[in-house]
């Protein structure tokens, strides 16, 4: 997955990403795995959680937990923010959870042949892709939503 | 088979397996099926059917009501008393046979059937 | 297109099981002597919907297996056969073989064919014993054996299968032309015939043969004027000229079905031939002009008139809802006795949905409710009258909806008489399951996740229960063991006991065993109970000789945990020599709860009522400081761990001694008895909980069981308090082995 992809004209593969900032930081992922998005709300704190997990929120009676992505990714946010929002999103296998970020910046179209990738394939970064100069993360969703589930236990 | 387009069979039959496969077939040969799950809720069907049905295929071996009930109650229906009715059933007993005839069916198919023979069927009692 | 088929598929082994559940029934109730008609009706058609539907499909083994039960079953049906002990043991037998082979082609485990083997040929003993020249004629037709061979290439398909039709298909033979008159009756329009039909049928057999041609003359001479015209009269008859090569038998064929309601004749085209064309005279059979049988009611038929004909018969409007008067005056139409509730299938997601639903109906009842308590204008009370009449409504919806859910135990106990049969020929014993309370309602979630424990317990029941069949003769039994099965209703709970005849609980050898592996101190004086539960110790087995059935089985430990998790309780009573009594009381429903939601840690959290003892303050001179930090508390002369739930949590610091001292605490119990304190914060309130999964989104917390949602919208969680009492015993049992007295779990 290099530049040359592109270069030997490989079949566009754009995906509609929703971008987000945390600190200084931008990320993004696909939007067919957004739900909704939520201002900050209280959590219920949850018993022996990891500690990137703010607590639990209720969903229209569905009970979900709210990540906080910035510790996740042990990034320093912004400072008292005020518009700092939960992205509710699906995972394929249908869990449900909030990613708390600092804002939600914009939509963009993504050809993930553009994408680089970084580190080992278990990363919770599936790559980096540059839009309009600016440097985005694409978050690796699966990761991060496997990791709250359990699939690798860290108590 | 796009002639049989909105013609209207009635089945009848406990077995929903069955029903599902005579569904599948003659939707699938363009006709508007509609069901009953035995001989009571079959007949409760057909008269509230609207357009009426063209045919009514029905089983024999049901619970609340058999196919031999079914076709003496619709042969007492006005509406009804000349509607064709096929009965499809495993059994092939002369006896039961002569039972359904006299009960007034118009035909008689054994299961496990086959797709033409059973649209064959229908097709000479609709056309 | 196969894709549609495995639907139907799906919904034909979903039959299989219901009708496998209706032949249990039907062959239990016959077993306890009812001999209904009904009934034999019930379980002769449970077998026959399986045959249809397996032969559709060529599941063969299927086929020809429920086709032999099904010949043997009509004996019964029409009385040939008595049903003898012997013999509904066959039945019963042959059902769990059904149900095994419907299993198999389901693509579940294999079946025995040694049993099936045998199975058949004990039903066809039964067929060939009864009498009756060849039942089996009766229900299949000679053509159907075949059937399963032609279907295997393609059993999805329905092409290459032989049908009777009595509309005829033949093969053509080498004949001089067919002459073929006939003349309907009325009675053949009665029936929904036509002529056409018969034209119909005739040209198919043209067509079979090359450059076929069909002439067709209709005598109208019958006709009457206009004015004489009876509509429900057939007046028309036919003379059909059919090529050489169409067979005589052929046309029997076409006209098979309608013998008795038409006059026809089959003639070859001889000498005196006819002019295809000739008119006037009708070389129909005389056929007398069949009367109308009743005087004709209202209707035109108009099948056979001409066009010109058809315009002028009257036509009448036929009232609508004739229907039940007609079936009301037909003797043999009437909906049978044993008619049951009208009834829809309904997903079950949408029952669930409905649920949520409604718990979040009681959620926002609840919100409302809060506020209206800091509402203090003119509108207070008419707003408390509304809220509480909302509040009965809510609860009346709610009580509804778990009806919808709510299933008879039946389905699980009929279940158990297989796996009582089966334990008996394992071990040899011969013992009857008696049931009692199979209508006792009970939330299907429940009912799903009972099966499991049960066919441990009855097994069980069989195994070490029911002694030897020497041993009962000698102790002045009767040979035959018997085991109860009963369910019903106990003060807002389901209480199921098994209780067999067998010896009881050999209280010194159990004891003898939980010494010897550890389970207990070879010093422990122990009460007769305490002795009666370690059987559900892990690891306890007291057979002496592990038999076969136990070495499949699970231990009873893990049927314990299986009860204590959907919130029951299990206990037993013994008496030795008269037998041993095993009741389960589980929860009416998993989907709601009634708690006490409590603060700790600055979370609002709900502890089920039902693990609630008592509530009170701590007083300091009942705690006791263990070595490590950890606590105990004597209430009353009982000790047990004192455990500060936050701190317990997670969710705050271990309190010091001084927080302690005056602290407000809870004493909760798990199902066998064990206790502990629960330090708190401080206890708000009483209230019913809607049960929300924490799993379905996250993960399993320890010491947490679910979720709910409370009034002002933010999730609580509900306490374990048996896993919760675990860890703390375990911790103190850790610490000092000698501080177990009274901490018993």
């Amino acid at each position: 997955m290099t530049e040359k992809n592109k270069e030997d004209g490989v079949d566009a593969k754009i995906v509609k990403m929703i971008v987000f900032a945390i600190g200084d930081q931008e990320y993004c992922i696909p939007i067919l795995s957004v739900r909704e998005i939520r201002g900050f709300e209280k959590t219920t704190a949850l018993p022996f959680a990891p500690h990137y997990v703010c607590g639990a929120i209720n969903l229209r009676g569905i009970i979900l937990t709210v990540i906080d992505l910035a510790i996740y990714l042990n990034i320093q946010p912004q400072a008292d923010n005020p518009r700092r929002v939960a992205i509710i999103v699906e995972s394929k296998n249908g869990v449900v959870c909030g990613l708390l970020v600092d804002r939600v910046i914009d939509m963009a179209d993504i050809d993930m042949n553009d994408v680089q990738a970084v580190s080992e394939e278990s990363s919770s970064l599936s790559g980096l892709v540059m839009v309009n100069n600016r440097m985005i993360g694409v978050l690796q969703l699966e990761t991060v939503v496997g990791e709250l589930v359990g699939d690798m236990v860290t108590e | 088979m796009t002639d049989n387009k909105g013609v209207r069979v009635l089945t009848i039959d406990d077995s929903r397996t069955m029903q599902g496969m005579l569904r599948k077939v003659l939707e699938g040969a363009g006709y508007d099926v509609i069901q009953g799950g035995d001989g009571v809720e079959g007949l409760e069907v057909l008269q509230a059917a609207n357009p009426p049905p063209k045919a009514v295929i029905t089983d024999i071996n049901m619970p609340r009501m058999d196919g031999f009930e079914v076709i003496e109650a619709v042969r007492k229906l006005d509406q009804y008393k000349h509607l064709p009715v096929i009965v499809l059933t495993t059994e092939s007993d002369p006896e039961k046979k002569a039972r359904a005839r006299e009960a007034g069916a118009t035909g008689w198919i054994v299961k496990p059937f086959s797709t033409e023979s059973l649209l064959a069927a229908i097709r000479r009692v609709t056309a | 297109m196969s894709g549609d088929m495995d639907d139907i598929l799906q919904v034909f082994f979903q039959e299989c099981d219901e009708q496998l559940q209706e032949l249990e029934r039907g062959l239990s109730a016959l077993s306890d002597g009812d001999s209904d008609h009904e009934t034999i009706n019930a379980v002769f058609r449970a077998v026959h919907s399986i045959k249809g539907g397996a032969a559709s499909f060529g599941l063969e083994n299927l086929v020809r297996f429920a086709h032999v039960f099904e010949s043997s079953l009509d004996g019964l049906r029409s009385g040939r056969i008595v049903p003898t002990h012997d013999i509904m043991k066959t039945f019963l037998k042959a059902m769990d073989v059904l149900s095994d082979l419907v299993v198999e082609a389901r693509g579940g485990a294999g079946v025995d064919h040694e049993r099936v083997a045998e199975s058949h040929a004990e039903l066809e003993a039964i067929i060939n014993s009864d009498g009756a020249p060849k039942p089996a004629e009766d229900v299949v037709p000679q053509d159907f054996v075949p059937v399963p061979m032609d279907f295997v290439p393609v059993p999805m398909d329905f092409e290459p299968i032989p049908v009777e039709m009595d509309f005829g298909f033949d093969e053509p033979a080498a004949t001089p032309d067919l002459v073929v008159s006939f003349r309907p009756q009325d009675a053949m329009y009665e029936r929904g015939d036509d002529a056409r039909n018969i034209l119909i049928g005739l040209r198919d057999l043209v067509a079979t043969v090359e450059g076929g041609v069909l002439s067709v003359t209709c005598d109208t001479s019958g006709l009457p004027t206009l004015h004489d015209l009876q509509p429900t009269r057939a007046c028309l008859s036919w003379r059909v000229v059919l090529p050489a090569a169409v067979s005589e038998e052929s046309v029997h064929g076409v006209f098979d079905w309608v013998s008795d309601v038409c006059d026809f004749s089959i003639t070859h085209e001889g000498a005196a031939e006819e002019a295809p064309a000739a008119p006037a005279v009708a070389p129909v059979v005389a056929a007398p002009p069949a009367p109308a049988a009743a005087p004709a009611p209202v209707s035109a038929p108009a099948h056979e008139a001409p066009a010109a004909v058809q315009a002028a018969a009257p036509v009448h409007e036929v009232a609508p809802a004739a229907v039940t008067n007609a079936i009301a005056g037909n003797p043999a139409a009437p909906p049978r006795k044993t008619e049951q509730a009208a009834s829809i299938r309904v997903d079950l997601h949408r029952i669930d949905d409905l649920m949520d639903l409604v718990g979040e109906l009681v959620i926002a009842q609840a919100s409302i409710e809060a506020l209206s308590r800091r509402n203090e204008g003119a509108m207070q009370q008419e707003l408390t009258q509304s809220i509480s009449s909302m509040q009965s409504l809510t609860r009346d919806i709610q009580d509804a909806v778990m009806a919808v859910r709510a299933q008879p135990v039946r389905s699980v106990f009929q279940r158990m008489q297989r796996v009582v049969r089966e334990a008996c020929s394992m071990t040899k014993k011969d013992v009857v399951l008696l049931l009692e309370g199979e209508d006792t309602e009970v939330d299907r979630t429940l009912v799903e996740k009972l099966t499991d424990p049960l066919t441990h317990m009855l097994r069980n029941a069989v195994d070490h229960g029911i002694e030897k069949v020497e041993d009962r003769l000698a102790a002045g039994k009767p040979a035959e063991g018997h085991i109860l099965l009963s369910a019903g209703h106990r003060s807002g709970r389901i209480l199921i006991t098994i209780k067999d005849d067998g010896g009881g609980i050999n209280r010194q050898r159990v004891l003898e065993t939980a010494v010897k592996r550890g389970i207990v101190a070879p010093d422990a004086v122990l009460s007769d109970d305490e002795i009666n539960n370690l059987i559900f110790a892990p690891g306890f087995s007291t057979a002496a000789t592990v038999s076969d059935l136990s070495g499949r089985g699970v231990g009873m430990d893990v049927v314990k945990q299986a009860i204590l998790s959907l919130g029951g309780r299990v206990t037993i009573q013994s008496v030795p020599g008269e037998g041993t009594t095993f009741s389960l009381s589980l929860p009416l429903t998993l989907a709601v709860l009634d708690g006490m939601l409590i603060e700790a840690g600055e979370s609002t959290m709900v502890i089920p009522i039902s693990s609630v003892v008592e509530t009170m303050m701590i007083d300091h001179r009942d705690v006791y400081l263990l070595p490590d930090g950890g606590n105990i508390i004597s209430i009353r002369g009982t000790c047990m761990p004192l455990i500060p739930l936050a701190a317990e949590l997670g969710l705050s610091k271990a309190p010091t001694q001084e927080a302690l001292a005056n602290a407000v605490i809870l004493v909760v119990e798990n199902e066998s008895g064990g206790r502990a304190a629960l330090v708190v914060d401080e206890i708000r309130d009483q209230t019913q909980v809607v049960i929300k999964s924490i799993e379905k989104n996250y993960r399993q917390i320890s010491g947490v069981s679910a979720a709910t949602i409370l009034g002002d919208g933010s999730v609580s969680l509900i306490l374990d308090v048996p896993a919760l009492i675990g860890t703390a015993i375990r911790k103190i049992d850790n610490r000092s082995p000698n501080a177990r007295t009274g901490l018993a779990a």
